[in-house]
């Protein structure tokens, strides 16, 4: 048995939704597609927030690492004095350091966010899953069993 | 080594949240359309459909992605300067240059914005979501940023002068008097005398001539660039290097070309792909 409700109103959308989950349904019985983000459902559908912060900020210390790495590996490599200054130089090398902080961690968090959010989804490529616009509630057996929200 | 990463980083970044931006609004357009167009923005927008998992992943990552564009923005501008004051010659050897490009970045950035979305708005029947009163806005913000950049002029003047290095008093007196004296009094008119009209509420709110403003900001800010690299360079410390630079037929069309191929792309763009954020509307509105 399946059951799928449309609305063209998000505040509609969450009066049903809340009544759905009050009447003990649970959230991963549930499949909810939205047109656009709505903040209410978050704190109905999910406990947790994902950890894209974090790999965000891991990637950012890989850059670092990594910047750091390869100017102090480079220069060591090919210890060249110029001019008496010293082979390596916090300063200049640091900056490499934040540019390749700030591309890793971009980086990062855009990967993470394929990862979690299950992006590129193959299924859903070849048969798109249109809401047209509208907020849609479903529920089925399958995803009862699945536990897809 | 530093432009290396800088301009890299920049345009890797830039890509990316240019595209998850617009990653919501694809699977919209996908739903409109049918056919291989359909099959195509399918693809892009990566079988998006929208579930309260994505969408909350979704902001968590625009959010990290804001929060790593927003410095890269200054460092990319603040490594270029650096570039050239790092060097000796008179009029790039100046510790007001990080400072210099970035609010020149933002001062022709936002002249920019200007040109394109003036226009756009009305050919796209624009005017109820891009609202006059959101373009004056961007004009306050052009009209503070356009005061940095005086100052800044100011300033490297100033200290160009009160050194009482020749060479540095030689090359900021031949910007006004020299063999580009025009170009250089018009690069003042452009990025100091024109932002200041704009101080008057009637010609602020006057679109037409915020769109003619805008494209003369824009050819200041050119002027600007001229003024830096080609008057620096054929003026420096050494008299034997002196020379009038003048550009040959090929540069000149590689540089119209680099313009045709900009609006070429602009064009494309709001053709094929979402000019705004039709869900960022949606939720503003909710």
């Amino acid at each position: 048995m399946s059951q799928r409700w449309e609305f063209a109103d998000a505040t509609e959308f969450v009066r049903k939704l809340r009544e759905i989950i009050a009447s003990g349904v649970r959230p991963e019985q549930l499949r909810i597609l939205m047109p656009y983000h709505v903040h209410e459902v978050d704190e109905i559908m999910l406990d947790k927030r994902q950890p894209v912060e974090f790999i965000g900020a891991a990637g950012a210390v890989v850059g670092v690492v990594c910047g750091l790495g390869l100017t102090y590996g480079t220069a060591l490599a090919w210890p060249l004095v110029t001019g008496g200054k010293p082979l390596v130089s916090i300063m200049q090398y640091g900056i490499i350091s934040l540019e390749l902080a700030l591309l890793f961690g971009a980086i990062a968090s855009f990967v993470g966010f394929l990862i979690l959010a299950r992006l590129p989804a193959i299924d859903r490529i070849t048969a798109p899953e249109d809401h047209n616009g509208r907020f849609v509630i479903s529920m089925t057996e399958m995803q009862a069993e699945k536990g897809q929200t | 080594v530093w432009d290396v990463f800088a301009v890299n980083a920049y345009m890797i970044v830039s890509v990316v949240f240019f595209y998850v931006g617009m990653i919501p609004d694809l699977a919209v357009i996908r739903s409109r359309t049918s056919g291989l167009r359909r099959q195509i923005y399918s693809a892009l927008s990566l079988g998006w459909s929208g579930t309260p998992r994505q969408w909350q992943i979704y902001h968590q990552l625009y959010r990290m992605l804001a929060i790593f564009a927003a410095p890269l923005v200054l460092c990319v501008s603040g490594v270029v300067a650096s570039d050239f004051a790092m060097s000796v010659v008179p009029g790039w050897h100046s510790t007001v240059f990080p400072a210099y490009f970035v609010a020149g970045a933002l001062f022709s950035g936002l002249a920019m914005v200007l040109t394109l979305v003036i226009p756009m708005r009305r050919i796209l029947n624009l005017q109820h979501i891009i609202m006059p009163e959101h373009i004056e806005k961007l004009t306050r913000l052009l009209i503070f940023t356009s005061f940095v950049v005086i100052a800044i002029y100011m300033i490297e003047f100033g200290m160009a002068m009160y050194s009482g290095n020749i060479f540095e008093v030689s090359q900021f007196l031949f910007r006004p008097t020299g063999a580009y004296r025009y170009m250089y009094w018009a690069m003042l008119l452009f990025n100091v005398v024109l932002p200041l009209t704009l101080l008057f509420r009637r010609l602020r709110t006057n679109l037409s001539f915020l769109f003619v403003v805008s494209i003369f900001m824009n050819v200041g800010m050119w002027l600007e660039r001229f003024t830096i690299v080609v008057m620096s360079t054929s003026h420096d410390f050494d008299p034997y290097n002196w020379r009038v630079y003048v550009p040959t037929l090929v540069e000149v069309f590689i540089s119209l070309g680099t313009l045709g191929l900009f609006f070429m792309l602009f064009l494309l763009f709001t053709k094929f792909l979402p000019v705004f954020s039709l869900t960022e509307i949606k939720e503003q509105e909710v």
